[in-house]
């Protein structure tokens, strides 16, 4: 096959794509224009921000500080790309229809590696574009490279995330590279920010000596090969747009095989279950509340890439952990359990309800809607709050048993005040696309979640460090506001198409 | 260890003489934006009667259904099962319903059991009735072998029939079926076939739609055809035979004389 007919066929997918996508887009009607308005509205401040920092600096800024900037963009786009790509790859409806047809399938991974490549270079945008234009009209006019670099680092990261999904992909079948893809963007989202924390997780004399050798690292050649490439010195530039053609084409050729054995096995549905030698006699659950707490609990405990998506973010809380060699004791984690049992209980609760599959099963049953709705928080807090409860027994195994018991309080009514919330304002979101869509966040929901935990955390962490007064009026705001919760935010309507009727 | 042979299945008996008939519906409507989808429905359906509810593509079928189940709510018209209105009192009026969509929605990472469990629990039924019934279920439909498996894991017919059992474990008196024996082999399809049969012959009432025309010939006692949202003719097939001059023919030729005409022709008043 020639190049030229590679192209058009490529051409043919992506047209095809771009006008789903357009008409996605235009039935969000009004929406999309008030989407449009906030986004521009942002970028202008950004931009307003970015111009103001960069003129006050006057000079360029250290190479060193650009190239970790260009080091962090690229980890963030091959973060998103590698989030997105098991989805792009496998789950777009139209395979049959592409590899049942004439069209190679090299032009099918290619179009898709195209949109991949535009969606990580979009993902930086609204940071990097302020940056760029503010370098290259307020310092110099080199700085348009960067431009340059941007481009070339989106096909790289894009070649990158898709030869490391398609490699997951044949040593682990779809489905479960599926899951390492998310804890692999995960682990590297939190590898960055771990690396830039680890001046203040250890002791003062050794921070200062590990920020060195990091400063050295960060004006190392190697290390600052993209930062030269955006300020335009020809041999980077030159070589990282050599890299960038290169990753494509060998990606597009070499994994084209991977690619298809992949979407032959996505399409296959394969029960994971083992089949035991012997079935034991299966306990069965009476009551409507206890058999849809079981239910909503074992769908999210069955769910690996539900809590791929969710548990590796506690990697953020790491620092806090660690820190308490700084000075806080092993009291340090008392607020953590506060805030990892209040925050997944919320995103936990969001899936079992607004996630929820069978809608037209529970609308069809004549049960109280309040009774399953009481059901679902309990179970999207039942794995968050048994987290909680270890870190409280770390503590109280470690002499603070009281502080554990108060902690362990403050997180149950954090968690159970946070997943209230989700359970009032249930809209029904297919489950896969409920963290996605952040449908659990509503700005009211978010901002009252948001102080419930910061009272929580602030309270147990002062109580913790001895200040008894201070944390205690923290707990009490929390205990009000949990009160405040349950009493005013009463469960509304779900919104169903069509309308309900009991 | 469990028996070979699986036990005949429960079903509800209900006298036939009793009143008032399993469902009514009366001047039933719906529109989706400006696509009158339902233009005034009315439904008397007996106890103990198979009922078919043909039409075309769009014809209104599965809206009809979904409302009777209680899945939509009406522009206009009032639906009663067993006397109790759907409007004013819809927990009692849902609980001896039960509705299989064509293509049911399950929770693929539940086994069986569990799914069956949950479902009971919705209906309030209680474990000493609701486990036998479930195992039961589960072997007249030839699901046992797999109770220790995902639901996701299952073919299409076997979906099927889960959800028919899911469907039958709180014992309903009026099913809602729904393209029933989409995506079944001749054998499932024919143990449908007889669950339903027999399910009607202890006094339940089935009302089903199916593209499959042979299907309704052969099980319904009477058939209604819907198009354009209206009920255009209704009866036993020898009175859509003699409503449509069809006399001798199929339920097909029926069936495209009544909706290739024109003008739907007005519903005939006994």
């Amino acid at each position: 096959m020639t190049a030229r007919t590679l192209a058009r066929q490529t051409s043919v997918i992506l047209r095809n794509d771009l006008r789903l996508l357009w008409r996605d887009y235009r039935t969000l009607r009004w929406r999309a224009f008030g989407t449009a308005g906030l986004l521009a509205l942002i970028l202008i401040v950004v931009h307003v921000f970015a111009f103001f920092i960069v003129h006050s600096l006057r000079q360029p800024p250290a190479l060193g500080l650009e190239a970790t900037a260009w080091v962090f963009f690229g980890f963030f786009m091959l973060g998103s790309t590698m989030n997105t790509s098991i989805g792009l790859l496998y789950e777009k409806a139209d395979f049959d229809l592409l590899l049942g047809s004439p069209i190679d399938p090299r032009a099918v991974l290619l179009a898709r590696l195209l949109s991949l490549g535009v969606s990580a270079f979009l993902s930086v945008g609204l940071f990097l574009l302020p940056l760029l234009n503010a370098t290259s009209f307020v310092l110099a006019p080199r700085y348009f490279a960067g431009w340059l670099v941007w481009i070339f680092l989106a096909a790289l990261s894009a070649s990158a995330g898709v030869s490391v999904t398609l490699s997951l992909v044949r040593w682990l079948g779809v489905r479960r590279a599926r899951v390492a893809v998310q804890v692999f963007a995960a682990v590297l989202g939190a590898s960055v920010f771990l690396i830039t924390q680890i001046p203040r997780m250890l002791p003062v004399r050794q921070s200062r000596a590990v920020f060195a050798q990091l400063t050295a690292i960060s004006q190392h050649r190697a290390f600052t090969f993209l930062a030269r490439g955006a300020r335009a010195e020809p041999l980077p530039l030159a070589g990282l747009g050599l890299l960038a053609v290169g990753a494509v084409a060998v990606s597009t050729r070499r994994l084209s095989s991977v690619f298809i054995s992949g979407s032959q096995d996505a399409s296959s549905v394969v029960s994971p279950t083992r089949r035991r030698r012997a079935i034991s006699p299966y306990r069965w659950a009476e009551g409507v509340t206890y058999a849809t707490f079981r239910k909503d609990f074992r769908l999210i405990a069955r769910d690996p890439l539900l809590l791929a998506q969710i548990l590796p973010s506690a990697f953020y809380l790491i620092p806090g952990v660690i820190g308490f060699g700084r000075g806080g004791g092993i009291a340090l984690i008392a607020p953590i359990a506060v805030v990892v049992a209040a925050q997944f209980s919320l995103l936990l609760t969001a899936v079992a309800a607004a996630g929820e599959q069978c809608w037209d099963l529970i609308r069809m049953s004549p049960s109280a809607e309040i009774r399953l709705r009481v059901a679902k928080m309990l179970a999207g807090m039942a794995l968050p709050v048994g987290l909680a409860t270890a870190i409280c027994l770390v503590l109280a195994f470690a002499g603070r048993p009281w502080l554990a018991l108060i902690t362990l309080a403050t997180a149950l009514t954090t968690a159970s005040a946070c997943a209230w919330l989700q359970v009032t304002v249930i809209r029904p979101t297919a489950r896969r696309d409920v963290l996605k869509k952040r449908v659990s966040g509503s700005i009211g929901r978010g901002i009252v979640s948001g102080a419930l935990i910061l009272s929580g955390a602030l309270g147990v962490g002062m109580v913790s460090r001895g200040f008894a007064l201070a944390g205690s009026v923290a707990l009490i705001v929390l205990a009000l506001g949990a009160l405040a919760c349950f009493t005013l935010a009463q469960p509304k309507d779900i919104d169903h198409p069509g309308g309900e009727l009991g | 260890m469990l028996d070979a042979s699986p036990p005949p299945l429960p079903l509800p008996i209900a006298s036939p003489e009793l009143h008032p008939p399993a469902c009514e519906v009366r001047g039933l409507k719906k529109a989706f934006g400006a696509v009158q989808a339902v233009a005034g429905l009315d439904l008397r359906l007996p106890r103990g009667e198979l009922y078919a509810f043909l039409g075309p593509n769009g014809a209104g079928k599965t809206t009809s259904i979904r409302m009777i189940a209680g899945l939509l709510r009406p522009d206009a018209g009032d639906i009663l099962v067993h006397g109790v209105s759907l409007l004013r009192d819809a927990a009692s009026a849902k609980r001896p319903l039960a509705y299989v969509p064509d293509d049911p929605v399950l929770y693929g990472k539940l086994r069986p059991l569990e799914y069956l469990e949950f479902v009971a629990a919705l209906w309030g039924l209680r474990e000493a009735t609701a486990q036998p019934r479930a195992e039961e279920l589960l072997q007249t439909l030839g699901l046992w072998e797999k109770r220790d498996e995902y639901i996701e894991g299952f073919s299409r017919g076997m979906k099927q029939k889960m959800a028919l059992a899911g469907a039958l474990i709180h014992a309903p008196t009026l099913m809602l079926l729904d393209e029933p024996l989409t995506g079944l082999d001749a054998s499932a399809a024919r143990l449908v076939k007889d669950l339903l049969n027999d399910f009607v012959r202890q006094g339940g009432t089935v009302v089903l739609t199916t593209h499959i025309l042979d299907v309704a010939e052969r099980m319904a006692a009477r058939i209604g055809i819907v198009q354009a949202g209206r009920l255009v003719m209704e009866g036993t097939l020898d009175e859509l035979r003699a409503r449509a001059g069809q006399s001798g023919g199929s339920l097909e030729d029926v069936f495209l004389a009544v909706t290739s005409a024109a003008t739907p022709p007005a519903l005939p008043t006994s």
